[in-house]
């Protein structure tokens, strides 16, 4: 779901446009929800279910708002820093040095965005694709035991989600229903959620006033629109043929790329998409 | 609205309480997003919850043993409130205080992991174990710190920013060849610097949360680097790549060093495939001048390991130095030296209204390429400005040569093309209220006398009165200097933004060349028709403003009004010839994007250009180019006027992974100049201009589908164009309209037939008819296909077969080369074995077709070559 190759320049010809058309912000129809609050978590996991040890971090950040919020890789805002200025040539080269970090976690979710559902962004190969659930589907048992993590007490609470089981510790202390990647719906902020077999834990490291960011906004441009059945089976379909699916979407764009080495391209893509067995929603509920 | 969550606790033989309610405010207001929690009397562990919708209400079902129960409301803006109940069924209000709750007070309370605002400091010494060598492995070893395979460095998870070395950022992002190479034991510290903004102008704009790696060095100075080493037969090959680096406090260099003889043109890296630099080429239009040449062969359209026959010596040295007042220099010297030969057969058929007359040439070109590059930066950046400013050289001392050999004559052809560049660049970012504005600049100044001599001379009718004689040489000057400076914001209103720049251009020029002719004893200059001094000036002022409106998702609409004002001067004062163009210009572009339903997408676009000659285009007196064209340009300058249109539909159905699309084009463009061809019965050309309006036309369509199936894991694609192209020609003394139609098709299919082995194919095919006053003049067909077959054995090796079938009307050329690559992992060493051309197929012929010409080129390849290379670090 990364882009796998190493080609700077293709980007930066995604990015122009990204940037360009959303350098209009502000636009959207919807009110945007000004942030109150940003949380970090640390999100600690194994992409590779046949090999445990190989163990990978990141970040999380959530935004907290009056009304939605939302969670996505820190990484993945880092070009928003940019492009929230409008510092296109410094995004360029930064862009072009590699200084931009990636992400395993191309989506960005978005809670209570539009009223009562989960509006989720998230990339396959160079697009874009918006799926949106109810935000039922998320229905929570609330267990006796709780501990203190950190200075925070909390209590447990139990969800499954994307074919794994998972047990969440929410704290009461902080009245925000609201956790990483999209987990909400508890009395209390989520401080740390992790799978029953621990192959994805997010744990909260950081609250902070807002910095950097304003508003919670879904950015207005175009995308697909799927379920996210649909968005599943495409998701699978590009982990088969990695090197196939991205090649057909760069040309049904018009443009055209050869490779210098075609075979380690191909064998770097598809032992790239071999690593990442492991999402962290093995399935569409 | 948030909703409801209802919880079944303990067993279920206890009976359902059910709790409703509503929460107010003092006002009576309904408050939404409050979280109801439910616990058993005098205990602290949470038995059920609501959250309050929309409309302040909530509904809470419970099943639990005890009597009583306490009901606590909270959320962040008002005050919690707790009430005590039975344990029965039964509505409750809330009536909530506002209250802010202070959120330094969670701040505080949490426990962070991460200590912000410090730099960490790690004592290398006390890390290292006796099996790590480089600085990597020792990261590996710190907490926080984590090495991923790929050699990027990770900080509390997050990938670090940017890796200094005593402050300095040599290598970019390209970090890994300095930690994946430099020796631990030259470390002193490893530092980490949390929230670091690179860019200190964006600081407070902008806060970082990400970290950045300091190494600091032990020693004075340490020296690491990479190796690729390869050799072949035959001949005897060679290709040799090294990257030494050496670091000291105030100074950095990585340099390397390249050789090959294998036909890999290593100089491509040195062009900066960065969009500043694309940016550049076209603001500025500054290409290499080249008014004279040798006729080159058109190299053939593939890899060029099978036919580049070079010998290429490349030196690069990056060098960074820390200055006071928190400046930095960056500089960037390369050094080619490269000599390449070219081989081959031409057939050239020129169409005359009269006639058709066939010329066979033999070319042996010996190109020299002998140059200097070198770029300073110096880059300031402090809290209120940011400033980067390039300065950049370029020195060519360039060389060709070519034997030119038909069946009755025989020619030699030396150009000296030596080409010298001074330019300068500079950005600046400075904040004016809320918005960043960005001023650049640039100056830029080249000169380039090149001298072509051909020998025996040629157009004897023109130089001596069509006697033969020895020799002829065309002298050709240009100097130019330039001067741009431009300013830019973003602004926004309402659904718009615009985005406007302010220019100033400013160019002046001279060139002047001669011709001189010489026979055995003495050497004659022909006089003042050959003779330019040329002065050009001209002046850009322009104000460009993108506007782009956006409504939804759907409908986006841009408009680019861009207004310039022209003026260029001509003046040949020895000639006594001059002209001038005043000129402002619109050049409209609209576009509308629209797209229908989740998977149609259709866009239009208008644009309306003026385009303005080049000054180097117009000499007063003739030049030669090269054997075959004697060129004069005593017209006005070219204007023309191109009106271009496109209509494009797209359908893109990724649940099917299905693409199409269908494009028309059609440009239109208007001339006030039509070039003349007097075509020799030698085959020899008189280029000239005359005055004189004319109209081109193209029409082009061109569609595309792809569909990817599921259960093969492959993709099938197929994309076909047809073009049309009709433009007056004047070829001696008659005008006539030219026309061309092409067809292209060309099929693609990507399979991955096991976990182990993929495939490609594709296929090209090229149909291009010629037409002259609707007769048809000629026809080509080309037919090229290509396929490869990649083995994955194990997850350390490939081996690549590549084959390539071109069948140009009844030639046929086949290549096929394979390539095995094995890795060392653990010692990091990778080892390539390439034989290319393996049939040895000793030629390659194509055909190129222009309004009234064929040629036919057959082009010496290199033979068969085997290659293995090893790649290592020191």
């Amino acid at each position: 779901m990364v882009f796998f190759y190493n080609l700077r320049v293709l980007l930066l010809s995604a990015f122009v446009v990204t940037i360009t058309t959303i350098n209009s912000f502000g636009q959207n129809h919807r009110k945007p929800d000004p942030i109150e609050v940003m949380c970090f978590y640390n999100v600690t996991y194994r992409p590779d279910s046949t090999d445990m040890d190989y163990v990978l971090h990141e970040e999380f950040t959530l935004f907290i708002g009056a009304d939605t919020y939302q969670s996505q890789s820190s990484n993945s805002l880092i070009p928003f820093l940019y492009i929230n200025v409008n510092d296109l040539d410094g995004f360029l080269s930064a862009m072009a040095q590699g200084k931009i970090p990636p992400t395993r976690f191309n989506s960005t979710h978005y809670i209570n965005n539009p009223k009562g559902k989960i509006t989720s962004i998230e990339n396959i190969g160079m697009t874009e694709y918006k799926y949106t659930v109810p935000m039922e589907s998320l229905q929570w048992i609330i267990k006796p035991e709780n501990k203190k993590i950190g200075n925070f007490a909390v209590q447990k609470a139990l969800t499954t989600f994307g074919g794994r089981e998972w047990v969440a510790w929410f704290t009461t202390e902080i009245p925000y229903s609201a956790g990483p990647y999209l987990f909400h719906g508890l009395p209390g902020l989520i401080v740390k959620i992790s799978d029953t077999r621990d192959h994805y834990i997010f744990e909260l490291h950081n609250i902070s006033n807002p910095e950097g960011f304003e508003f919670i906004e879904i950015p207005d441009k175009p995308r697909t629109t799927l379920s996210k059945a649909e968005f599943f089976v495409l998701r699978d379909r590009f982990n088969q043929n990695p090197h196939a699916s991205l090649m057909q979407s760069i040309e049904a764009e018009g443009a055209s790329l050869t490779f210098d080495d075609p075979a380690t391209a191909q064998r770097s893509a598809n032992e790239v998409a071999r690593r990442r067995n492991n999402p962290i929603e093995l399935k569409a509920d | 609205m948030f909703l409801l969550f209802i919880l079944f606790l303990q067993n279920p033989l206890q009976s359902q309480t059910v709790l409703k309610g509503k929460v107010r405010d003092e006002n009576q207001k309904p408050l939404s997003h409050i979280n109801i929690l439910v616990y058993p009397h005098g205990k602290q562990n949470l038995i059920a919850f609501g959250i309050s919708r929309g409309d302040g209400s909530f509904e809470i079902n419970l099943r639990t043993a005890t009597d009583s129960l306490r009901l606590e409301a909270t959320s962040v803006h008002y005050r919690n409130d707790s009430l005590f109940i039975a344990n029965t069924s039964q509505e409750v209000l809330f009536s909530l205080v506002p209250e802010t709750k202070d959120l330094s007070e969670f701040v505080v309370r949490a426990s962070p992991i991460v200590q912000r605002g410090d730099t960490i400091s790690y004592l290398v010494s006390s890390f290292a174990r006796v099996q790590d060598r480089v600085i990597a492995d020792v990261l590996k070893q710190m907490p926080g710190i984590e090495v991923e395979p790929s050699g990027r460095i990770l900080y509390q998870g997050d990938p670090i920013q940017h890796f200094y070395v005593e402050g300095l950022d040599l290598m970019g992002g390209r970090y890994g060849l300095v930690s994946g190479n430099m020796p631990h034991r030259s470390v002193a510290t490893v530092q980490i610097l949390e929230n670091h903004q690179p860019i200190k102008i964006l600081e407070d704009r902008l806060p970082s949360h990400r970290a950045s790696l300091n190494i600091t060095l032990k020693r004075e100075v340490t020296t690491t680097g990479t190796a690729r080493l390869g050799s072949g037969l035959t001949p005897l090959l060679w290709d040799a790549n090294a990257t030494p680096m050496m670091f000291t406090r105030n100074f950095q260099l990585a340099g390397s060093y390249q050789a090959n003889n294998t036909g890999n043109d290593a100089t491509r890296q040195l062009d900066a495939l960065t969009m500043e630099g694309l940016r550049d080429r076209m603001e500025n239009n500054l290409t290499r001048p080249s008014v004279l040449g040798i006729p080159l062969l058109s190299p053939p359209g593939f890899n060029e390991n099978r036919y580049l026959d070079n010998n290429l010596h490349l030196l690069n040295a990056n060098a960074l130095v820390r200055l006071p007042g928190e400046l930095q220099l960056r500089s960037n010297l390369h050094y080619i030296n490269d000599l390449r030969q070219q081989q081959g057969n031409t057939r050239r058929t020129l169409y005359t209204p009269s006639d058709t007359l066939v010329f066979d040439e033999q070319i042996h070109n010996e190109l020299r390429d002998n140059a200097l590059r070198g770029e300073f930066t110096l880059t300031r950046n402090t809290k209120n400005n940011y400033l980067n400013n390039k300065l950049e050289f370029q020195t060519y001392h360039n060389q060709q040569s070519g034997n030119f050999t038909t069946d009755t004559t025989a020619s030699v052809q030396n150009l000296r093309n030596p080409f010298h560049t001074l330019s300068n660049r500079l950005n600046m970012v400075k904040p004016i209220g809320e918005k960043l504005v960005q001023l650049n600049s640039h100056l830029y100044y080249d000169r380039s006398p090149h001298q072509l001599a051909i020998a025996p001379g040629r157009f004897e009718e023109v130089f001596s009165a069509g006697e033969a004689y020895d020799k002829i040489i065309q002298q050709s000057n240009l100097q130019r200097f330039s001067a741009t400076h431009s300013a830019s914001l973003s602004l926004g209103w309402r659904r718009w933004s615009i985005t406007p720049r302010l220019g100033f251009q400013f160019q002046q020029q001279h060139h002047s060349s001669n011709i001189v002719t010489q026979t055995d004893q003495s050497s004659s200059e022909p006089g003042e028709n050959f003779i330019n001094s040329l002065d050009g000036l001209r002046t850009r002022t322009y104000l460009q403003t993108e506007w782009l409106y956006k409504r939804g998702e759907r409908f986006t609409f841009t408009a680019d009004i861009p207004v310039s004002h022209i003026y260029i001067q001509l003046q040949d004062k020895p000639l006594e010839r001059e002209q001038q163009i005043n000129r402002v210009l619109v050049d409209p572009r609209i576009s509308a994007d629209y797209r229908l339903g989740n998977f149609w997408r259709t866009r239009a676009s208008w644009s309306y250009r003026n385009q303005l000659g080049e000054m180097d285009g117009i000499h007063y007196a003739w030049i030669l180019t090269n054997h075959r064209n004697l060129h004069i340009n005593d017209a006005p300058l070219q204007e023309s006027q191109t009106q271009s249109f496109l209509a494009f539909l797209g359908y893109r159905n990724p649940i099917e992974a299905f693409f199409s699309s269908l494009t028309y084009m059609y440009h239109i463009r208007n001339n006030n100049l039509l070039y003349t061809n007097t075509i020799n019965d030698d085959g020899t050309t008189l280029r000239g201009a005359i005055e004189l309006q004319n109209t081109a036309r193209t029409h082009n369509v061109h569609a595309r589908a792809s569909k990817y199936f599921s259960r093969i894991k492959s993709t099938l694609s197929a994309q076909g164009s047809l073009g049309l192209n009709i433009q007056d020609q004047w070829v001696n003394e008659e005008i006539f309209p030219g026309k061309n139609h092409t067809l292209t098709l060309a099929p693609k299919a990507n399979i991955r037939l096991t976990e182990w082995m993929n495939t490609e194919w594709s296929a090209e095919w090229l149909y291009y008819d010629t037409y002259r006053d609707n007769v048809k003049l000629n026809t080509v067909n080309r037919m090229k296909y290509f396929g490869n077959l990649l083995f994955f054995p194990a997850r350390n090796q490939h081996l690549a077969i590549t084959g390539e079938y071109y069948q140009h009307e009844n030639l046929n050329n086949y290549f096929v080369d394979l390539q095995y690559r094995y890795t060392i992992t653990a010692r990091r060493i990778d080892v390539d074995v390439r034989w290319v051309n393996i049939f040895n197929h000793k030629t390659y012929h194509d055909y190129h077709i222009g309004p009234y010409s064929l040629m036919e080129n057959q082009y010496y390849l290199r033979p068969t070559q085997l290659v293995v290379l090893v790649r290592f670090s020191f």
